[in-house]
């Protein structure tokens, strides 16, 4: 049976979140219980040479 | 131009921007070498000196050629047919918003985009006493800056008439609620494409029949001439805003209602209209053959119809005012707001959009409140930099409370502590703040930087 799997490119993320949005929509879910995506974002660096990375998790 | 350069060296501003000149060289020869492009300023603060700010980056993208090409700033359909073709807007010449900034010696005076007017015009009766407004989906209180203002403003008034989707903050003030459609509720006018490198028209069709008692703005509006028995006038003046003929656009609104008008606007386009319905939108210039076109092919809308770095406009509004801002070259100017020795406790205050905060229409959303809540500290606290938190004592997530040496108004806050931020200076996000008791899902009811700008 064909099982299939998701490869998600971190560098692409910038954090719209509407990945989570879609997650919402597509699989009905009761969001105010919690999502099932979420995004964290991390900060890395110092000021000035400092950068968000944003890591995506889904369930 | 060279001349007028020559004293803004590296080292000069290296001294203003904290940037070594050294890295400003390197960056100078990379955006020469590879034909860099500067983006438009949609969002900056909006200093005094902005114009020219945003004048410096487009003379940038000329000074290299990004324009209109593959890889530069692209024009956009709308400006290339319809702008570009369009007189000079101005306001009329009893406007409140003209009169205000005339008697100011504004130098943009004519445009009439000057919204402080609202307020002198309301509560000091200058340049004349108004006492009635009639506002169509605006939330004065969360759009404009120094909301203390703008509620006395709204309590002054004698009647306010409010068209709204939203029970939203202003509301609260009006006479009289005329409650719009939704947008699945409604047909729409036909619309130019706006933010595309390519020329067509765009509309809305409806998808569901109002749920509630509820209308388009415009029925609204011809419902209101109606009954002032004004209706012919209404069409008139709307036939001609939009080039159709006023007799046609009169009967095909009472045969079919807001589509009728978009119909009317398809013939007198040239547009197959069942086409357009069918997908939403027309092109009828393509991208291919509009970038690369205007000013390579075609001519510019400037006298030469050439690319200019002397603007004629800049050049008419500076003989109007004493203000610096307005050269038809470029210069710098310092803005106002670092005149200012900043003490320990001071900040400069950016702001930005979020991904998810759009004005005021996004302000209910469920799922966008619950994002925003959702979001660590980022969209719901005010950004400060980590070391001089710690001078100040203030930890992640601790309430704080600011207050703007402008408007004296204060605004509570969370603090978001970071190193994301320098240390002169704090950001939040803008669209937060809503008061209304009846918007059921507003994120951050309590940190707004519309009390902190001053007007």
């Amino acid at each position: 049976m064909v099982r299939y799997g998701m490869v998600i490119d971190l560098k692409k993320c910038v954090g719209c979140e509407a990945c989570i949005v879609a997650c919402i929509e597509e699989n009905n879910v009761p969001y105010e219980a919690g999502m099932r995506t979420r995004i964290h974002r991390i900060v890395r660096g110092e000021f000035p040479n400092v950068s968000v990375m944003y890591m995506h998790r889904i369930c | 131009m060279k001349r007028r350069l020559e004293n803004y060296t590296p080292e000069w501003a290296e001294n203003i921007t904290d940037i070594p000149a050294e890295q400003i060289k390197k960056i100078a020869r990379e955006f020469a070498l590879y034909k860099g492009v500067v983006d438009s300023g949609w969002h900056d603060p909006k200093y005094v000196n902005t114009v020219l700010t945003w004048r410096a980056s487009a003379l940038l993208n000329s000074l290299v050629g990004s324009v209109n090409n593959d890889g530069g700033l692209l024009f956009t359909g709308l400006a290339q047919f319809i702008s570009a073709k369009a007189k000079p807007s101005e306001a009329h010449e009893k406007s409140v918003f003209r009169m205000w900034a005339e008697k100011r010696g504004i130098a943009t005076a004519s445009i009439g985009h000057t919204v402080q007017a609202i307020y002198d015009g309301v509560v000091n009766n200058d340049p004349y006493p108004v006492k009635m407004m009639f506002i169509v989906g605006h939330n004065l209180l969360m759009n404009l800056p120094e909301r203390k203002k703008w509620e006395e403003v709204l309590k002054r008034l004698e009647f306010v008439v409010a068209i709204d989707i939203l029970p939203q903050d202003h509301l609260y003030y009006a006479d009289v609620v005329l409650p719009e459609s939704t947008f699945l509720e409604k047909d729409d006018p036909l619309f130019p494409i706006a933010y595309a490198p390519a020329f067509g028209f765009q509309t809305r069709v409806k998808v569901i029949d109002p749920i509630y008692d509820t209308k388009h703005c415009i029925e609204i509006m011809v419902d209101i001439a109606k009954a002032i028995g004004k209706e012919g006038a209404y069409f008139k003046a709307l036939a001609k805003m939009l080039g159709v003929d006023s007799a046609k656009l009169k009967d095909y609104y009472h045969l079919e209602g807001i589509a009728g008008i978009r119909r009317a606007q398809a013939e007198a386009k040239g547009i197959d209209y069942e086409k357009l319905v069918t997908k939403g939108y027309i092109v009828k210039v393509t991208r291919e053959k509009l970038v690369g076109t205007m000013p390579y092919k075609k001519p510019l809308p400037t006298p030469t119809g050439k690319v200019e770095f002397y603007s004629f406009m800049l050049a008419k509004f500076a003989s109007k005012s004493k203000d610096p801002y307005w050269d038809p070259l470029i210069k710098w100017v310092q803005p106002k707001v670092s005149e200012r020795k900043l003490a320990s406790n001071e900040f400069y205050l950016v702001y930005s959009r979020s991904p998810l905060t759009t004005h005021s229409s996004t302000a209910d959303n469920p799922v966008l409140s619950m994002l925003i809540e959702d979001s660590e500290m980022f969209y719901k606290g005010v950004w400060i930099n980590e070391d001089k938190a710690t001078e100040l004592g203030i930890k992640n997530g601790d309430k704080i409370v600011l207050e703007s040496i402008y408007t004296k108004d204060k605004t509570e806050a969370i603090a978001f502590v970071s190193g994301l931020v320098r240390k002169d200076t704090i950001f939040m996000v803008s669209g937060l703040g809503q008061k209304s008791e009846k918007l059921t899902h507003v994120p951050q009811r309590d940190m707004t930087m519309m009390k902190l700008i001053p007007v």
